[in-house]
């Protein structure tokens, strides 16, 4: 039994001439500690699967179990705690809280969790320690990325969700990020589920689902990843 | 670990000061102020429950017309289970003001007085006064009173508690503490007062208390039973004695007549009979033998020879004397014609002793013979026998025959009288409409007898002046009128839990307390909701955050305490502020306002947790309630939504096409419209609120112009003047008119007093035809009682159960007062009242020839007019606090809720300004539309607001409050209402401007999010 089992998932939009199928029977295993990479374009329904994935989405059809304990059959009050105590999300857009510092937003995730790491360790690690006392409208797209990344580990979650997170950023910047993701997954053993439309960023991925028009089109085991430090595109 | 969202807190607060403080600042001034109030009036009733022990307070009074018996009171006492107490008052005018003062005795025993300043009058020229009367018409101690032209000196100022509240009656709609006072005199000098205008006056005490208000009426409602018993039992003892006396007296006279009757009769027919024989004598004695026999054969019946035959009989003759006439007839001695002549001389009786013979053998009586002997007689004088009789009596015949006649009635008049069984009827109330229409009904027919003395005296042979001076006597009897001033009749009743002199301070303390507790509510909800939109907007704003924080596994619980806690906290703060102010602060204020309308003792500020609860959880729950119901439902949306920013349903997406055809600036401003309906919905809900406040601060002074207007343009004369006695006036100008008093039996209302008016037909005072059979309504009773033509209305007799169904023939505008005018006719009809009954006069001109003692009241337009003078002194500051509230409501809605659109569309307007928009044109993009608003709910408020107060007034004024003030609001407290509320939205739009100039271009380049 894998870590994560996709079984079966659809989804659609709209209704008539607007129906569209967002996800047509996907399936997917993946082990803990992996990296996965959903790739595809726009309107693949990558997002869609990772937000079903996120329990904050329902299917149509199938069920998403994490660590054989499908998310389908759990009532709000069982989701929220389920994604607490599984779940990290980070987002292209950030959704830091604007009002709040740096550490105040991480400890924002820190709050959540039972066993959750030292904050200040982890800016450091996130290389925001420096801008702790800053709030986000003071922080570049990459620092913001950052304490968003930072919020969404800093309560060691089985799981990291993210949501194009080099979308906004600039290409420095997103290696960077990349870099920091991957070393999470290697420093604190989460497995990683990351959205993307950049091509390059699979060759990071243990394992990679290619998606078009709502159906996984190609699934690649990496035998060997190339550091996202060395990535090109 | 603490949730680090906690610390948003402060800088939400930092970031939104202006906002916060004023809210906060509003919070703590307005629940201080209610809490305040609260604090004052539950001690005012905490001193008021104490005092109904400390100060004796009479459990209700009694007022007679006149002094009862001690066994009356005892009776009732006994039966009721209380003690009496004396409180007789008199009233007397004071000054040239139409002020009336009610002055009692000192008091030591009962409704105890309380000296704010001075004492208690000691000698007879001193007087101690009511200290709001005084305080009202400026009289301090030291200053001298004239009452009936002598002088007293004002030796204190006091309370008391049966007039905390100064209502002269208890059926005036409002107390009067400017006209109308209670003062005090020694017992030596109210003795010396004149007593024309005194009352009698009884407080009482339950020997037991009782518990409760339904208690109290049950125990009241033994007491009406007793008294009407009692006094319906002493009422009837008291026409019964006066009834039996005349009847006793009559009597007398009735057997003093009969012997007269008797002796006069007697009298007369031993004259009749006298002249009759008499009479006879001289009527045989006129005649010649030939014409007796002639008549007695005639009226026998027999020949002239069978009465020969059995007179000659009747002589008695021997055989001898029997031989001897048979030989003289044989002999030719004497013809057959000669035999009784010779008969009679040969029996040696005389001639009469023939006559007498002749009429027995003729089988006629005496009399008839006598009869048809005078009746020859008298035809031979060419008269009657009768005339015959009169000649002898020495009277005419016409006289002498109707004398006869005028005794056969009376004999048949005299069987049917017989004083012995004359009997006194026995009296009863229940057959009367009223104790005093009790009248003497003792009505012999005395014409008959007179006409018989009359015909008695003509013929001059007998003097009936004895009889006629009984009879005399008898008719003083029958003319003598039933004394109805030993009639015993309650005046006034009121028992305490109806009395509004003692309780008007604890009622209307806790009607405002309720009026204040559900305005509190409504600006607290009012606050709540704007809250709640601002927060919804915060939610809004922050849709993406929440939407991570909620896929990172924060609960919509802990979300929505998030949002929750700064307005709950606020609320809190500013309500324990508030509390604490209106502990030491306030109360001085409110303290400061009783003592300017209430006559009430001294009392302490004590905090009672129900000022607590009212002014601090239930507003705390309000807020809680209604952010927690709005923001809950604004986190209802799945965590997906919020990161797609998508908060509203689909549905509700939809752009609402807007036509091209509109300039861009009005389609934009329509996009601002649409985009804070919530704020603009709650804006004009606030604005509405405060448009009430503000109108219902401003409308009384208006509206007690205009009914003063009104009364004065509706009196029915410049003089109303009520009697005590019949007095009658030269004055031309002077009508009399009827008026009682009665009450409304309408339980949905409160009790209210109609004054009901008899009218003289064709009157010049009112001057509107009422029509047969029915009653003209005044206008304000038609508008309280909502009546229309041709409805009908029961009403009761005050102190009593009969009632009076009545028709309404119209309406009549009078204002001053709850009134129905009917004919006189109907009037004295319905009442049961005599024709020359009246009670008081209309005039144009003040009446001098009336004596004042026989004056009850005159009324003129000050006296209608007071209730609006009162009105205006008492409520004047608590309505000009409304007002301000009004305003304060204004500026923080508008202020904060306009501050909210603008801070909505910052970035909008960083954005206009990027693209080359002046502030001046941004503000009339994002300002002119909220400017609109303002405006529109400003005018749209005016008519809910006249659907509200109108409301008010019928829901709660018309049916808690006995009396009638109408419904008018001035259009100038709307106008008045409109600029408040345009001048405080004019301060807050430069503000507003002031701020939209200040955002940098720089929000435009922001992160959404940011």
């Amino acid at each position: 039994m894998s870590f994560v089992e996709i079984k079966g998932i659809k989804k659609h939009y709209g209704q008539g001439d607007s129906y569209v199928d967002a996800l047509s029977d996907v399936n997917m295993n993946i082990e803990k500690g992996q990296i996965v990479v959903l790739l595809g374009p726009s309107g693949s329904g990558k997002s869609t699967l990772l937000n079903i994935i996120g329990a904050i989405e329902d299917a149509d059809g199938g069920y998403v179990a994490i660590n054989g304990e499908k998310i389908e059959d759990m009532n709000e009050k069982k989701l929220t705690l389920y994604r607490r105590k599984h779940l990290g999300y980070v987002f292209q857009m950030y959704n830091l809280i604007p009002n709040l510092t740096v550490r105040e937003n991480i400890e924002v995730g820190a709050y959540l969790g039972k066993d959750s790491l030292d904050v200040d360790e982890l800016m450091k690690t996130l290389g925001i320690y420096e801008q702790r006392s800053k709030i986000p409208s003071q922080l570049s797209g990459g620092q913001q990325q950052r304490t968003s990344i930072g919020r969404a580990i800093v309560k060691n979650p089985d799981i990291l969700l993210c949501d194009e997170p080099t979308g906004a950023l600039d290409y420095g910047t997103s290696k960077e990020i990349l870099k920091l993701i991957e070393d999470i997954n290697k420093q604190y053993g989460s497995t990683v589920i990351m959205v993307t439309h950049n091509d390059a960023i699979k060759n990071m991925a243990d394992k990679v689902y290619k998606l078009r028009d709502g159906k996984i089109i190609k699934e690649i085991t990496n035998e060997t990843k190339i550091p996202a430090s060395e990535l090109e595109w | 670990m603490k949730n680090p969202l906690n610390k948003r807190f402060t800088r939400e607060l930092k970031g939104d000061i202006g906002k916060y403080i004023a809210i906060f600042l509003f919070l703590v001034f307005f629940i201080g102020v209610m809490s305040g109030f609260l604090v004052t009036n539950n001690s005012v009733a905490k001193t008021f429950n104490e005092g109904l022990k400390k100060y004796k307070v009479e459990d209700g009074h009694i007022t007679f017309n006149i002094v009862p018996e001690d066994n009356i009171l005892n009776r009732i006492a006994t039966e009721n289970n209380l003690t009496f107490y004396e409180l007789f008052y008199k009233e007397e005018d004071i000054g040239n003001d139409n002020h009336t003062l009610r002055i009692y005795k000192n008091r030591d025993e009962i409704n105890l007085l309380v000296f704010h300043e001075g004492r208690a009058a000691q000698a007879a020229d001193e007087i101690a006064i009511d200290r709001m009367y005084a305080a009202n018409n400026k009289i301090s101690v030291g200053d001298r009173l004239t009452i009936r032209d002598k002088e007293y000196t004002v030796t204190g100022l006091s309370s008391v508690p049966d007039y905390a509240c100064l209502y002269e009656s208890n059926s005036d709609m409002m107390f009067d503490a400017i006209t109308f006072g209670v003062a005090f005199l020694s017992e030596e000098g109210y003795n010396a007062m004149s007593d024309a205008h005194e009352s009698y006056n009884y407080a009482w005490v339950y020997n037991t208390a009782y518990a409760d208000d339904t208690e109290a009426k049950n125990r009241s409602d033994d007491i009406i039973d007793s008294l009407e018993d009692t006094l319906k039992e002493y009422d009837e003892a008291q026409i019964q004695a006066q009834v039996n006396a005349l009847y006793d007296d009559a009597k007398g006279i009735a057997k003093t007549l009969e012997k007269q009757f008797d002796s006069a009769s007697s009298s007369i027919e031993r004259k009749i009979e006298k002249a009759a024989g008499n009479a006879a004598e001289k009527a045989i004695s006129s005649l010649s033998s030939d014409e007796i026999t002639e008549v007695i054969v005639s009226a026998s019946g027999k020949t002239k020879e069978e009465l020969s035959e059995q007179t000659m009989a009747l002589l008695g003759l021997t055989d001898e004397q029997k031989l001897q006439l048979q030989t003289m007839v044989l002999s030719g001695q004497i013809t057959p014609d000669q035999t009784l002549g010779a008969a009679l001389m040969l029996s040696g009786k005389s001639e009469s002793d023939l006559m007498q013979l002749f009429i027995k053998a003729s089988g006629l009586s005496m009399s008839k013979a006598s009869e048809a002997l005078m009746k020859k007689a008298a035809q031979n004088q060419g008269t009657s026998v009768d005339g015959l009789i009169a000649k002898q009596l020495g009277t005419s015949t016409s006289a002498y025959k109707a004398m006869i006649d005028a005794f056969e009635d009376a004999e048949n008049m005299l069987d049917d009288v017989d004083a012995d069984s004359m009997e006194a009827p026995v009296i009863d109330f229940d057959k009367l409409d009223s104790e005093k229409d009790y009248e003497n009904e003792m009505d012999f027919n005395l014409d008959d007898i007179y006409g018989i003395l009359d015909k008695v005296d003509a013929t001059k042979i007998y003097s009936t002046a004895e009889i006629r001076e009984t009879l005399a006597k008898l008719q003083t009897l029958m003319d003598t009128e039933i004394d109805d001033s030993s009639i015993l009749e309650v005046k006034n009743y009121i028992p305490r839990y109806l009395n509004k002199a003692v309780n008007f301070v604890i009622d209307d303390a806790s009607g405002d307390e309720a009026g204040a507790m559900l305005m509190l509510y409504i600006i607290i909800a009012v606050i709540a909701f704007m809250y709640a939109v601002t927060t919804s907007n915060t939610i809004t704003k922050e849709a993406g955050v929440i939407g991570t924080l909620r896929a990172s596994g924060f609960s919509r619980g802990e979300l929505t305490r998030h949002y929750m806690v700064l307005p709950v906290i606020i609320t809190l703060i500013g309500a324990l502020i508030g509390n604490v102010l209106g502990y030491f602060v306030f109360p001085s204020v409110f303290t400061k306002v009783y003592f300017l309308n209430y006559s009430i003792a001294p009392f302490e500020v004590f905090w009672t947790p129900k000022a607590f609860l009212l002014t601090t959880l239930i507003p705390l729950a309000i807020m809680i309630v209604i952010v927690f119901l709005v923001i809950s439902k604004k986190l209802r949306i799945r965590p997906l939504n919020f990161l797609r920013g998508e908060l509203k349903k689909k549905g509700k997406k939809k752009v609402v096409r807007l036509p091209a055809k509109i300039p861009f600036f009005g389609r934009f401003r329509t996009r601002i419209l649409f985009q804070n309906l919530s704020s603009y919905l709650v804006l004009f809900l606030g604005i509405f609120a405060a448009a009430i406040m503000a109108v219902f601060g401003s409308m009384f002074g208006p509206l007690i112009d205009d009914y003063t207007e009104l009364v004065q343009n509706t009196k029915i004369a410049e003089y109303q003047y009520v009697l005590m006695d019949k007095a009658e006036t030269e004055n031309a100008e002077a009508e009399k008119y009827c008026i009682t008093t009665l009450n409304t039996t309408d339980e949905k209302y409160v009790m209210d007093d109609i004054g009901v008016y008899g009218i003289n037909e064709n009157s010049k005072y009112i001057t509107k035809e009422i029509p047969a059979g029915t009653v003209l309504v005044s206008n304000g009773y038609m508008e309280k009682f909502g009546l229309e033509e041709g409805d009908t209305i029961t009403l009761k007799e005050p102190y009593g159960t009969k009632e009076y169904t009545l028709t309404v023939g119209g309406d009549y505008t009078y204002d001053a007062a709850l009134s129905i005018f009917m004919n006189r006719s109907d009037y004295l009809d319905a009442f049961d009242e005599d024709d020359d009954y009246f009670t008081g006069y209309f005039s144009h001109e003040k009446l001098d020839d009336i004596d004042p003692d026989d004056i009850a009241a005159v009324i003129t337009e000050t006296d209608l007019a007071k209730i609006a003078t009162q009105l205006g002194n008492s409520m004047g500051a608590m309505m000009s606090a409304f007002s301000g509230l009004g305003a304060v409501l204004f500026l923080l809605l508008m202020y904060i809720l306009t501050k909210q659109v603008i801070e909505k569309n910052t970035k909008s307007i960083a954005l206009t300004k990027i693209l080359g928009f002046t502030n001046g044109e941004i503000g009339k993009l994002y300002l002119l539309i909220t400017s609109l608003v303002v405006v529109a709910s400003l005018i749209l408020s005016i008519p809910l607001i006249d659907v509200a107060l109108r409301w008010m007034f019928h829901s709660y004024m018309y049916t808690e409050m006995s009396g009638y003030i109408p419904y008018i609001i001035d259009n100038s407290c709307y106008v008045r209402m409109v600029i408040l509320g345009i001048v405080c939205y004019a301060l807050v739009a430069v503000g507003m401007m002031v701020k939209l100039s200040k955002i940098p271009k720089g929000e435009a380049l922001k992160n959404q999010e940011l």
